[in-house]
């Protein structure tokens, strides 16, 4: 099983010099000085990421800080109330300063077990506070994700919230208009998701079916007053060719319109499937979208 | 989510895991079997999970007076310079005991080996005690809570946060106001607190408002990473496995039971035999005049011409069902004379 006799192998025999070693013009040599294996003999860029792990980056003068200069760091981790203000933004950048924080504390650590320092507890509790802001970072998170998911279940409120202000809104007074017209924007965003300005609506996003819920109700609330006011009696509005109008003109231009398609006897009619590639176009070619890309593409 | 500090070796027992009153005096042992004479560690440490860090848990805070109720100085009042959770102990200004320090671990001005190190006195031996000056003769003297009772909530403004009242157990009156907090250890004004702290207005500034109801506040992505999306819990059907631990096996049936069911189907198939064999008669003449009679005594007293037209619509009418019936009468009979016939 085991060679007995040890050989070197054949390709080591091949490469072993044949005359032996010899120097040649000895005075052109000239010596230098011994280069030492130094960290000092090293150049590091200023800009390399893993002065990350170093507190005071490419400044630092120490990789281990003293125990004792970390008591002296007045500071405690950010609290619920605190976090529960801040937005999903926010939150991601104070993540990521700790979690910055906690790398430097994780590098030190680790240089303190080799060296079995014993002031590394200051470290570790410190880390600790660090930690418990991340845990409350995502508590505050998922306390949102739950709140959204629970007011998905109010439908009933929603419904009867909707129908009290759509009796408000068909019987204010003219002192009062304005304002209720600002109270249907904020509304429409908070019910059905439909930004205010229509340069902010995402097509591709934005349009879903509680969108095409509110746009109905944007309209039949419209309608509603406008047949209030002038006393007409005229059919309830029949698809969503005829409720868009209401959500981009006013409400005079949309019944303009809405009275003109009834003359004109076209089929407003639309498949349930139609209407949201429908609504992308028609918002699309009213807020322009697709102009400019074509005037570039003659260009 | 782990503390970096609390790092885990392969072959090695954790012993943070392992709970210290378990292990207790053998622990004592190896963490003493190092320290320097004089300088041993006698109280046993409490778990993390079990330790006291809210005022009204431990009814104490530094700076508050002790009366020590145990030990050989029972009957001292001292001042408490700090309470540790780890020992759920706490150090008194009087309590102190001689320690021979190493030359390294000198404090300044100190010029012997023997030293005054403050020692720890379990909080179950002591008891939280008040100096009370009498108004007009200005004589000293002291209360001693044998039990604390916490009652409401204030803000307090030296500390910078809610602490409830103290109260002496069953004496309503009598409050033990909270001492003033020590002077802070670290340096609010270092450079080094202001590099790595927040500063107050940034902290407090409201960036997230909750405007509707129909968005999720948070991307969507973000919920699969703070949840286990394959968690056991949240799967909506059971593996052959789990079906088969819920369902019950079928016990075998004794040879009594299966002597009584074969019995029973026995009987049920007669039963169902007797049945089906029994043929559908006429009524007799004694009924058939019976009904008759009832009927013809409530037709007799409808007065109405139009309901009695009616009535002779409907006994116009054939009903499908009741013609069947009455084929299948006359089968019946015709069926039983024929045998007499023969």
């Amino acid at each position: 099983m085991f060679k007995s006799v040890r050989t070197f192998s054949s390709a080591s025999r091949l490469s072993t010099r044949s005359k032996p070693l010899a120097f040649s013009n000895l005075a052109d040599i000239k010596l230098r000085a011994p280069i030492a294996p130094t960290h000092k003999n090293f150049d590091v860029s200023p800009d390399h990421p893993l002065w990350a792990f170093f507190e005071g980056g490419n400044t630092s003068k120490a990789a281990l800080r003293d125990g004792n200069d970390i008591t002296q760091l007045e500071v405690r981790p950010w609290s619920m109330a605190e976090l529960r203000r801040k937005s999903f933004v926010d939150l991601h950048q104070i993540w990521y300063q700790v979690l910055k924080e906690r790398n430097i504390i994780g590098t030190e650590l680790r240089l303190a077990e080799s060296l079995e320092y014993s002031r590394a507890h200051h470290h570790k509790d410190f880390d600790e506070k660090l930690a418990l802001v991340q845990k409350r970072i995502k508590v505050v998170l998922l306390e949102r994700q739950t709140a959204y998911e629970r007011a998905q279940l109010l439908d009933d409120v929603k419904q009867e919230y909707l129908e009290q202000f759509k009796q408000r809104y068909i019987e204010v007074d003219q002192a009062n208009e304005v304002d209720m017209e600002e109270k249907l924007d904020r509304l429409q965003f908070a019910v059905f998701g439909i930004q205010p300005d229509l340069n902010d609506i995402d097509l591709e996003h934005d349009i879903n079916v509680s969108f095409i819920k509110g746009v109905e109700y944007n309209a039949e609330l419209k309608w509603g007053k406008h047949l209030q006011e002038t006393g007409q009696n005229l059919a309830p509005l029949k698809s969503i060719v005829e409720q868009l109008p209401f959500l981009l003109k006013d409400t005079t231009e949309a019944v303009e319109e809405v009275i003109e398609l009834r003359d004109s006897e076209v089929d407003v009619k639309m498949d349930k499937i139609d209407v949201i590639p429908f609504l992308k176009s028609a918002i699309g070619n009213f807020r322009g979208d697709g102009i400019e890309e074509e005037v570039a593409e003659d260009i | 989510m782990s503390v970096w500090g609390a790092y885990t070796k392969r072959f090695q027992r954790n012993m943070d895991k392992v709970v210290p009153r378990a292990i207790g005096k053998a622990r004592l042992k190896d963490q003493n079997m190092y320290a320097l004479p004089t300088l041993e560690q006698t109280h046993p440490t409490v778990p993390k999970s079990e330790q006291k860090t809210k005022p009204e848990q431990i009814g104490i805070l530094a700076g508050d007076l002790a009366y020590i109720s145990e030990g050989p100085q029972k009957g001292t009042i001292s001042r408490i310079l700090r309470y540790m959770p780890e020992y759920d102990g706490v150090l008194l200004m009087d309590v102190t005991s001689k320690k021979l320090l190493p030359k390294y671990s000198w404090m300044e001005n100190q010029t012997t080996h023997v030293f005054d190190y403050p020692e720890i006195t379990p909080l179950s031996q002591i008891k939280l005690a008040a100096k009370e000056k009498h108004e007009e003769t200005g004589e000293i003297t002291y209360v001693v809570a044998d039990e604390l009772e916490m009652k409401g909530r204030y803000f307090d403004a030296r500390h910078k946060k809610w602490l409830p009242r103290r109260f002496v157990k069953n004496h309503d009156r009598v409050e033990i106001p909270w001492p003033a907090p020590e002077d802070p250890v670290g340096d609010a004004d270092s450079e080094q607190t202001k590099l790595i702290a927040t500063d107050s207005e940034t902290a407090l500034e409201t960036t997230y408002e909750l405007q509707t109801l129909a968005k999720p506040s948070i991307p969507v992505d973000v919920v699969n990473e703070l949840r286990n999306p394959h968690s056991k819990y949240k799967k909506r059907y059971l593996s052959e496995y789990q079906a088969r631990v819920m369902k019950a096996p079928d016990m075998p049936l004794s040879n009594a039971q299966k002597a009584y069911l074969a019995k029973k189907a026995e009987q049920e198939a007669k039963q169902q035999a007797l049945h089906r064999g029994r043929p559908i008669t006429n009524l007799s003449e004694e009924i058939q005049s019976f009904i008759g009679e009832k009927m013809a005594s409530h037709i007799n007293k409808i007065d109405n011409p139009h309901l009695l037209e009616h009535l002779e619509g409907l006994s116009a009418i054939e009903i499908p069902d009741f013609a069947a019936t009455q084929q299948k009468i006359r089968d019946a009979e015709s069926a039983e004379q024929k045998p007499e016939q023969k």
